[in-house]
């Protein structure tokens, strides 16, 4: 899908997803747009969101929103989950709880209905920052 | 579904097609098979798992290619989950 909608072969994509090649750099502004990010978060290896505010007029609706849950370990492990809003929804009405939907224990004390408010009140960016007793690192941010 | 497993120099891909996922009795043996044996599914009904996997297959389109689950581990092993 990705290939396709780039114009370039699946094997290119399938390179870049091994690290055996990068893209292009006139690829750039067409991965950004794929991803509705930008040229600068591509190439910064760690982005720091920041929180802020999007104002109602600008806001895209929260089904399009993804809620990436990021836990670096002190044993050197990163996980990084990517649940879009609308399957956390679904995972709500189910009744399953954040442990559940996470897979990490840290954030069983997390309530993801006030993060789905904040989100609907237009905040995104790094909502949650936990340090666990050890020493790992879990990070909420919505984007 | 894709599932890409990076380990000791080896590269495990195994693609899943998701309409054999994603189906009404693929719901039926989560719940009867898989639920009981994964603290984080269990006590989930047909019609829970069935919601649950409509929420997937919406979300695999949300996602366009990207991973939903993608872990390093500190000693170099990759697993990735493209939906």
């Amino acid at each position: 899908m990705v290939a396709e909608r780039l114009g370039i072969s699946p094997q290119a994509v399938s390179k870049w997803e091994n690290d055996t090649s990068c893209p292009d750099i006139m690829l750039l502004p067409q991965i950004a747009k794929l991803y509705d990010t930008s040229i600068d978060a591509l190439l910064n290896e760690k982005p720091q969101p920041v929180v802020s505010v999007i104002p109602a007029e600008k806001r895209k609706s929260t089904d399009d929103m993804i809620l990436r849950i990021i836990v670096n370990s002190s044993s050197g492990d990163v996980v990084r989950v990517n649940l879009p809003i609308i399957l956390v929804k679904t995972a709500l009405e189910i009744g399953l709880s954040m442990p559940q939907v996470s897979g990490n224990e840290a954030l069983q004390n997390i309530d993801l209905e006030k993060v789905l408010l904040l989100v609907d009140r237009g905040l995104v960016g790094k909502l949650v920052e936990v340090q666990t007793a050890e020493g790992d690192m879990v990070e909420i941010v919505v984007e | 579904m894709r599932i890409r497993v990076k380990a000791d120099g080896h590269t495990i891909f195994l693609p899943i097609p998701s309409c054999l996922l994603f189906n009404p009795l693929s719901a039926l043996l989560v719940c009867k098979f898989a639920a009981p044996h994964v603290a984080a599914l269990s006590g989930l009904t047909y019609a829970q798992t069935r919601a649950l996997m409509h929420g997937l297959s919406r979300a695999r389109r949300k996602l366009r290619g990207e991973p939903l689950v993608d872990v390093k581990g500190g000693n170099g092993e990759q697993v990735y989950v493209i939906l």
